[in-house]
């Protein structure tokens, strides 16, 4: 019976499925993983630039943390990718493949920024006599409200189809990237500079928007005092509020609980008179709201809007997710994790002046990953030495 | 179970003693090899009488006391990139700036990541930052806007003499004569293959790839094309578009496609092998840009244009050390030694080829000749006499400056990038979709 399930590789080792670990024993092996990829990351790394270990673990926190402005930024980017993981969390519970994330964000990005756009052409916002607070106050809902019914309408969009016609949903998500990707491409060489478009190699980017007005714009964030950074305090503290709330709403809501019981099983969700259809669809459109906020929060911290402002975040959250095992907590860590790796990495200046590049932290952080979603491996399974080859030894 | 997975711990740790290991006797062992081999090998090279001097005594006055940043697109790979990361280093080591006080950083996208590298120099201590792509220029000008400490410098844009940023600055070159030049040699061997009969006056056509259709290339092949035609006044040329700045099977299609219409000499305004590489296969002669091609085409590259970005990079950073102001746009010459023309093939190039540049030289570093003198060129069979430029950057592209005077088109004059984009007689546009 055993021997059926279980497969063999060479030396004699075969792999079988764990009948259940305990926790202490999960965590054990995770542990090891993430200790494993660090000293792999950093053998790498030393090898590649023969710098000094101890240089080189400097000048990484030098690049996360070695100014108020960095450390701000820094903080930000992780609250950033912790909260588009916290937005897939709820659809990735209920075992639905929300691969489309990085559309779902991109596109209440583009939804906030379209609401600067025209609030900056519409002449009362114009006016000097107007405060820059009162204008706030009228453009920032507007763009709240946008970004999450765009958001939430990508995110209804395959959750639908799923429910109706049974689609594949992680084809459908992907394919809604790109629809978003293309929409907004289209969008900044329609509205702004369509010559200029052509001549930027990659061709996504706009400047500033409404960067006239004042020292940042209406609908951005603004600065407190002087200090640079500190525009970042609304998006740490919003998300801050939704990890809590995720949190709270997994764990003790009723919604929380279908959620884990269609994640577990479809059927055994119907048979305890869930809904399945109406929990998928209600769900999706959650992730898609939360990925939706999380847009209108990068575009009001940054001002600007482009194709690649999610720069896969999209896709790597849904790897922060599975790796804290939905748990809102292990996410401010792992994505705590991945950042600092990312910034930390490009401060790194080899010995001829050119510092390492976007290429080289994307290398350390697929490390990261590759180890840590590795280890579940160990996790299902185990390696057992046959006794049987042994004795014919 | 229990017994692998011991097993399976102490073979982690193992590894990882192992890993340590080797760690620390690589450490040793290569830091000493690298630093006996390369060090002394390049920096005497470079630097010979500051780095004695310098070292022992810290605030000595050989080297200068600041950090300076390069940003730049992509990285070595680029022809375009490579160009100015070369120049970011030998200037750093001409001006006996230390290592650790200069950084590059390459492959940064032009986006907010821009401005982000930008602010992250500044917050490192750098006091002039140098970014290398169009692109990037919103994104530099963000910056300066928050650094108003520290100078920002960008190549190839065109919005400074606009912003009116004290610490915002553009530079360019006037490529444009490097290209005449380069057009002397181009029609000096057109006169010597019509000499030897190996092409008859009708079939003086030239070829052209260029990337888009903007004034930076539309400036580059007609001073390119003047400059033949200074040469052989008959001589026609034809202009095919990629649509991409690095596109090698497309450059070298459009190379191809110009060799197969007739076209008896090939230049190029892309960053790939492309073009070259297409004419050494066709034995067709080649005139290169950014670099000297002669490797893909020893029998056929003539001669290449540059722009030499280190004048510019030393004049600004000593400029900033000093505190002095950075005007709002550079142009480099050929007197600055910004505009080079290097490389010169005597086996592929005519007789007395070097002279003809040379007599040119210095008629333009005199001012007796103009690159786009109106006497040279018409438009739609007539002579200009008076044209506005869009010279302003502004999203409708409104021409906005007089630049025809004293019978010549002022290029790079009003601002450092190059605004020249009239289409003259002579040129054939083969497609315009770029």
């Amino acid at each position: 019976m055993k021997s059926k399930s279980r497969f063999i590789l060479p030396f004699g080792i075969h792999i079988a499925k764990r009948d259940g670990i305990p926790s202490w024993k999960r965590w054990l092996i995770r542990a090891a993983a993430i200790l494993i990829a660090l000293l792999l990351c950093a053998i790498i790394t030393i090898v590649i630039t023969k710098l000094n270990p101890a240089d080189v673990l400097k000048s990484m926190i030098n690049g996360t943390f070695g100014s108020a402005r960095k450390a701000w930024k820094t903080v930000y980017y992780v609250v950033i990718l912790l909260g588009i993981s916290l937005a897939v969390t709820p659809a990735f519970k209920m075992r639905f493949w929300n691969i489309g994330a990085e559309g779902q964000v991109l596109i209440g990005a583009f939804a906030a920024a379209a609401c600067m756009f025209y609030a900056g052409r519409m002449p009362f916002f114009n006016d000097p006599g107007v405060s820059m607070q009162v204008k706030n106050l009228i453009v920032i809902p507007c763009m709240v409200i946008a970004a999450i019914a765009a958001g939430a309408l990508w995110g209804f969009l395959p959750a639908f189809f799923k429910s109706r016609w049974n689609t594949n949903e992680t084809l459908f998500t992907l394919m809604m990237n790109y629809v978003a990707i293309q929409l907004v491409k289209f969008m900044i060489a329609y509205r702004e500079f369509p010559k200029l478009y052509q001549w930027s190699s990659n061709g996504t980017s706009v400047g500033t928007i409404n960067a006239g007005f004042q020292s940042v714009g209406i609908g951005t964030f603004q600065k407190i005092g002087e200090q640079s950074g500190t525009q970042y305090v609304y998006p740490i503290v919003c998300i801050g509020l939704l990890t809590l709330l995720i949190f709270l709403y997994l764990k003790y809501s009723k919604h929380g609980y279908e959620i884990a019981v269609v994640g577990e099983s479809e059927r055994t969700a119907s048979y305890a008179g869930i809904k399945v259809n109406r929990v998928i669809v209600r769900t999706m459109i959650l992730s898609g709201a939360l990925c939706g906020l999380v847009g209108f929060l990068i575009v009001a911290a940054e001002g600007t809007v482009s194709s690649d402002v999610v720069d896969g975040r999209g896709y790597t959250a849904v790897m922060v997710s599975w790796m804290s095992q939905f748990n809102p907590f292990g996410m401010i860590f792992s994505s705590l994790l991945l950042v600092f790796m990312q910034f930390g990495a490009k401060e790194v200046v080899m010995p001829d002046g050119v510092s390492l590049d976007k290429n080289f932290a994307n290398m350390l952080m697929a490390i990261i990953l590759f180890f840590i979603i590795g280890c579940e491996f160990f996790i299902t399974y185990k390696l057992q030495v046959s006794r049987h080859k042994k004795r014919e030894e | 179970m229990k017994r692998f997975f011991a097993i399976v711990l102490c073979l982690l740790m193992v590894t990882a003693l192992f890993a340590c290991k080797t760690q620390e006797t690589e450490q040793p062992a290569e830091q000493p090899v690298e630093q006996s081999a390369e060090q002394p090998a390049e920096q005497p090279a470079e630097q010979p009488a500051e780095q004695p001097a310098d070292q022992p005594a810290e605030p000595a006055a050989e080297g200068l006391d600041i950090k300076v940043g390069f940003i730049c697109l992509h990285d070595e790979n680029s022809t375009y990139d490579l160009n100015f990361i070369n120049a970011a280093k030998a200037a750093c080591a001409t001006l006996g700036i230390p290592e650790g006080n200069y950084i590059i950083k390459t492959n940064i996208p032009e986006g907010k990541e821009c401005y982000e590298t930008a602010a992250d120099m500044a917050d490192s201590g750098c006091k002039i930052i140098f970014a290398d792509s169009f692109g990037h220029e919103d994104f530099m000008i963000q910056a300066a806007k928050e650094f108003p400490d520290v100078q920002f410098c960008h190549s190839t844009g065109t919005k400074a003499h606009t912003e009116n940023l004290p610490n915002y600055h553009n530079a360019f070159a006037a490529i444009y004569e490097g290209r005449y030049l380069a057009g002397i040699a181009a029609g000096m061997k057109l006169k010597e293959m019509l000499d030897e009969g190996k092409i008859t006056e009708d079939q003086l056509k030239i070829g052209y790839v260029g990337a888009f259709t903007y004034a930076e290339v539309v400036s580059g092949y007609t001073s390119f094309f003047l400059g033949v035609k200074s040469i052989v006044p008959t001589v026609t040329m034809e202009v095919t578009f990629t649509g991409s700045w690095y596109d090698e099977t497309a450059e070298k299609e459009g190379a191809v496609k110009l060799i197969n219409n007739g076209c008896v000499l090939i230049s190029q305004h892309a960053d790939s092998m492309g073009a070259p590489s297409a004419c050494e296969s066709a034995g067709v002669p080649n005139v290169s840009y950014n670099g000297s091609t002669i490797s893909v085409g020893p029998n056929t590259y003539i001669v290449s244009s540059r722009i030499n970005w280190e004048p510019y990079y030393e004049y600004a950073i000593k400029a900033a050390a000093a505190g002095e102001a950075i005007p709002a746009d550079w142009t480099g010459t050929i007197e600055t030694g910004s505009v080079q023309l290097f490389e010169l093939n005597d086996a592929v190039a005519a007789k007395d080829t070097q002279a003809a540049i040379d007599a040119a030289m210095a008629a333009l570093k005199a001012g007796t000749l103009h690159v786009f003198d109106t006497s040279t060129f018409t438009k739609d069979g007539a002579t200009l006499t008076s044209y506005l430029a869009d010279v302003d950057t502004d999203p409708a592209f409104t021409p906005d400056t007089e630049v025809i005077s004293d019978g010549y088109f002022h290029e790079s004059e009003f601002r450092s990038a190059p605004y020249f984009d009239i289409q003259i007689d002579g040129i054939t546009l083969l497609n315009m979709a770029f």
